[in-house]
């Protein structure tokens, strides 16, 4: 059974500034012990879909159920949840004890049992010694492993979380992120977590939701959403650097097919013809690629290459072991973005440099020019 | 204090190292101010130490033409006087004081608990008809209760109040300052902490008791001076709902030692005095203990 199951849920702040719905028509099940991410840009409604599940929000129409019950009319109490907040939000009169032990006074447990559980949750994070101290005289990653304690020690029927690392400094936010992966194996509770951060999502969610403008794009797991995104929204926000998008069309040649335009003309593979691309032959559409799909090879005597295309080295950025190339394969045409191609440390050339670039068409994503949907 | 001729906006040197702030390296534009801050202080102090002083003159001092600030020769006669003043009343002094006590321990109080709930309501929950009601208690931060005495005095005659304990305390209650302060800190409280405690399965009482209350204490603390204020100097009440003497308070008793009533009033001159003293004390301590919050408040309010 699901844990967590929304249904044509919407929300319309009563007093929001746009007419447009926070929230618009989401539908997700979320399966008993899943790891789920909402991400998506700031604002696109990740944290108000958090907030309808955990009661704080109250929901304009659809149902939320958990566990198989509607919970629309019940209060956060009642729903058996624990929330984990960006800002932390410790007690700060409380000692972090306190802190972990409030929800179970509010339960009548024995004092014996709370402070065993207590102990025991703290141990587990590795916070027992601090226990006697007040939250502003420990440190952020402290507070955030308080935060997650008072969450476990309830042992809720669900964790949510609202960019609980968002806080943290970098370190402390792969570290943090491998703890809770870790915490949620052991535990095997139910989570949703919400982030605006695509590598958290990436490395951290069982299935992904990505959101945008209040809508959910898709939903699957890392490699779904990585390998066949839904729409250019998921391909483009997914992914650093990003997908590339190349305006085209498709069209019938003597050998086959290939994806052409002003610039350039690319064959693609007979396997990739199916029945849904074959509507759009002579016809625009988008072409994506990511960066790791292409590559480049220095200009040579000998004229160019089948599949390939010309473009101008415009930047050339080191990252580590990658390095990425901005090539401007239009350059009459200024509005046409240069594509981002993946290369080696060794492809070291200097900026202007005219470089022959070609894609893996196996990699070839299309897209319609209007909808924005992916067609194969 | 050394005074040297001071160069305008040039750094200055005062010679006062142990004010906890070094003035050495202090801006002309600042010792100005600071000068004028002093000098204000000096003079809001100045009925203070009247007071003071008036009530350890003798009789003979206070009666001087012109009057003297401060007191040549201190004397308690003025408080040996003021006790036996009150044996002549009718009501034994015990009796006011008892009132007084009572009064303003129960309506500050009450002026608390429901100033917190109101702030509470305002800041943390969502109903209908918020912003107006808030904005009714804006606006009725600028009314002096002098200006609704008809009012009030209607209101308290017709919930039959009058002649009651219940007189000095039920008008007080309504504290719009009270209600506006303790809001404009609450607001400062991040909402994700009562919804925590909403979570971890605390009712509203709980929430405002446990987690909100702790955290706007400085503002408590300013309203409790102003409560306190408000109600045990009050001699407003005394005189306008009750009519019996053993339902009247200290504020009015002390008043009335003079009030030329009796023949004895001139006499009593030294007694007032020292009465005078006594009814201050109280809001010297408050003020001594709760000062930092009262501050805090004010700066963190803008108001004043
Ligand atoms: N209390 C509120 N009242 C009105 N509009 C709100 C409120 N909270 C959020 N919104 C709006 O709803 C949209 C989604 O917000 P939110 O869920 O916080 O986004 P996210 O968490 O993905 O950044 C935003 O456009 C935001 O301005
Ligand atoms: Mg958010």
């Amino acid at each position: 059974m699901d844990k967590v199951s929304l249904r044509n849920v919407w929300k319309i702040y009563p007093g929001a500034k746009t007419a447009a719905p926070a929230v618009r028509d989401f539908n997700l099940n979320i399966g008993d012990g899943e790891f789920m991410v909402f991400v998506g840009a700031s604002g696109c409604g990740k944290t108000t879909t958090l907030r309808m599940i955990a009661g704080l929000e109250s929901i304009s129409r659809g149902e939320i159920l958990i566990d198989g019950k509607v919970v629309n009319n019940l209060s956060p109490r009642q729903r058996n949840i624990a929330m984990v907040f960006q800002n932390y939000a410790l007690y700060p009169n409380l000692t972090l004890f306190e802190n972990m032990a409030f929800g179970l006074r509010l339960r009548k447990m024995e004092k014996y049992r709370i402070s065993e559980l207590v102990n025991q949750k703290a141990k587990k994070l590795e916070i027992d010694h601090l226990l006697d101290r007040l939250p502003k005289d420990v440190s952020g990653g402290q507070r955030q492993r308080v935060a997650l304690g008072r969450a476990i020690v309830r042992d809720p029927s669900v964790f949510l979380m609202d960019e609980p690392l968002s806080n943290l400094d970098a370190k402390m936010r792969v570290q943090m992120r491998s703890e809770i992966i870790r915490l949620h194996r052991e535990l095997g509770t139910t989570t949703v977590y919400v982030t605006h951060d695509q590598t958290e999502a990436m490395t951290m969610g069982d299935r992904i939701v990505v959101m945008n403008g209040g809508v959910m794009q898709q939903v699957g797991t890392p490699e779904e959403i990585y390998n066949e995104p839904a729409n250019r929204y998921v391909a483009g926000f997914i992914g650093t650097p990003p997908m590339n998008f190349i305006p085209g069309r498709l069209e019938k040649t003597q050998k086959g097919y290939a994806f052409s335009n002003r610039m350039f003309l690319l064959d693609v593979p007979a396997e990739k013809i199916t029945p849904a691309i074959a509507r759009y032959v002579g016809r625009d559409l988008v072409g994506g690629i990511r960066p790791e799909y292409m590559s480049v090879r220095p200009m040579t005597g000998e004229g160019r290459p089948a599949n390939h295309f010309a473009g101008r080295l415009e930047l050339s950025e080191l990252v580590g072991a990658d390095r990425f190339l901005h090539l401007r394969y239009d350059e009459t045409d200024t509005l046409v973005p240069p594509v981002i191609v993946r290369g080696s440390v060794r492809d070291k050339f200097d900026p202007g440099t005219m470089l022959y670039v070609t894609a893996d068409m196996g990699m070839f994503l299309f897209f319609d020019v209007n909808t924005g949907m992916r067609i194969i | 204090m050394q005074t040297r001729k001071i160069p305008l906006g040039r750094k200055i040197h005062l010679g006062l190292k142990h004010f906890g702030y070094s003035l050495r390296h202090m801006r002309l534009s600042t010792a100005v101010i600071l000068l004028i801050l002093t000098a204000v202080a000096l003079v809001s102090l100045l009925p203070i130490v009247y007071v003071i002083c008036n009530a350890f003159k003798p009789l003979e001092e206070l009666f001087l033409y012109p009057p003297r600030f401060f007191v040549r020769n201190p004397t308690t006669q003025n408080f040996t006087d003021f006790m036996y003043a009150t044996d002549v009343s009718t009501v034994p002094f015990t009796r006011y004081l008892f009132n007084s006590v009572v009064v303003t321990l129960s309506a500050t109080a009450l002026i608390i608990v429901s100033s917190l709930c109101c702030a509470y309501a305002f800041s943390k929950l969502r109903f209908p008809g918020q912003k107006g009601l808030f904005r009714m208690i804006t606006i009725a931060l600028m009314f002096s209760p002098e200006a609704v005495v008809i009012t009030r005095y209607l209101v308290v005659n017709r919930l039959g109040l009058i002649d009651t304990l219940w007189a000095h305390i039920l008008p007080h209650l309504a504290l719009p300052m009270g209600v506006f302060l303790i809001k404009q800190f609450m607001d400062q409280v991040p909402n994700s902490l009562s919804e925590a405690a909403k979570i971890d399965g605390a009712g509203e009482m709980r929430i405002l008791w446990s987690i909100i209350t702790p955290a706007v204490l400085p503002a408590v603390g300013a309203v409790l001076i102003i409560a306190f204020q408000n109600v045990w100097g009050d001699m407003s009440t005394s005189t306008l709902y009750t009519v019996s003497e053993s339902m009247k308070t200290l504020p009015y008793f002390v008043s009335s030692l003079t009030s030329g009533l009796t023949a004895s009033s001139v006499a009593r001159k030294g007694a007032t005095a020292a009465a005078g003293l006594l009814m201050l004390l109280p809001n010297f301590i408050i003020f001594a203990v709760l000062q930092k919050s009262m501050i805090e408040t004010m700066v963190t309010s803008g108001i004043k």
